[in-house]
């Protein structure tokens, strides 16, 4: 079972669509919009919007498995063809002063094959020389 | 949002602070594989582990455009300097029109990596023997340019 409740993350997602900037935290960029900028070949402000919309998308089914990292506790989700890709999907549900937010740890495209709560298998679909010159 | 409580993603420690990444800070944007930013920029720096943070996104993209745009114009500048071209034959070199040439210069367009990267390379290596052979009417028959290359 996941760890934090994915109606409140999706929640604070969508209050970052509509403008609150302090609502996800996109604190690993180079595991994060760095890969999203590279896939989607997009802008910093559009990477951020899609890693807000992926999260938008996920289900209960699409739970991988909790983690920890620092002390506390992760969930990992797994997202199936998202822009053509499968992607691992890694976050913490903090705590800013009283107000919640989603630490945005990993959003980029499983190195290896990821099984989900259902039973699917998420395969590799992306390999980084794609995108090398 | 308070820095205080915010963690560094790669590393995990809370020593965040705002810092100017001005000639510092790089990120993949758009089809350019990376970006330095060349002007001035407001981003959050680990200093753990140096990881740079971006927070308002919009000005990040701005930066990056503009930096893009400063960049571009002095590698335009330099060719045409160095070469004494006028700015229709530049635009010939680079396989673009004047008017395009025109608004890149002025920094109402963004080139692609690909003209970007053109163009620093025409300034890396040498803009008067490059812009020479790069002439389209430069003959590379004559100039036996395919046997020696």
């Amino acid at each position: 079972m996941a760890g934090y409740d994915l109606l409140i993350v999706q929640q604070l997602a969508q209050k970052f669509k509509d403008g609150d900037k302090d609502a996800l935290w996109f604190s690993a960029p180079t595991r994060s919009t760095h890969f999203v900028a590279k896939i989607f070949a997009c802008s910093e402000e559009e990477a951020k919007l899609i890693i807000a919309d992926g999260i938008l998308k996920l289900r209960d089914a699409d739970y991988h498995k909790k983690g920890h990292q620092w002390g506390d506790a992760t969930d990992i989700y797994g997202l199936e063809n998202y822009g053509e890709h499968n992607w691992f999907i890694k976050f913490i549900l903090s705590n800013d002063d009283g107000v919640n937010y989603v630490e945005e740890i990993s959003f980029h495209p499983n190195d290896k094959p990821l099984v989900l709560i259902d039973g699917r298998i998420l395969n590799v679909t992306y390999q980084p020389q794609e995108n090398a010159l | 949002m308070n820095l205080l409580n915010r963690r560094c993603g790669e590393c995990g420690h809370r020593e965040l602070t705002w810092v100017n990444g001005k000639n510092k800070f790089t990120t993949p944007w758009r089809d350019f594989p990376l970006v330095f930013v060349t002007v001035d920029l407001e981003v959050i720096q680990c200093k753990h582990c140096g990881n740079y943070i971006t927070y308002d996104a919009k000005k990040v993209d701005q930066a990056i455009e503009a930096s893009l745009c400063s960049q571009t114009r002095q590698f335009i500048d330099i060719i045409k300097s160095k070469t004494n071209l006028k700015s229709k034959e530049v635009a010939t070199i680079l396989g673009i029109s004047p008017a395009y040439l025109s608004s890149l210069h002025s920094g109402a367009k963004v080139p692609s990596f690909q003209l970007w990267n053109f163009l620093k390379a025409i300034v890396a290596v040498d803009p008067v023997e490059l812009c020479k052979k790069l002439d389209p009417e430069f003959n590379v028959v004559k100039e036996d340019i395919l046997l020696h290359a």
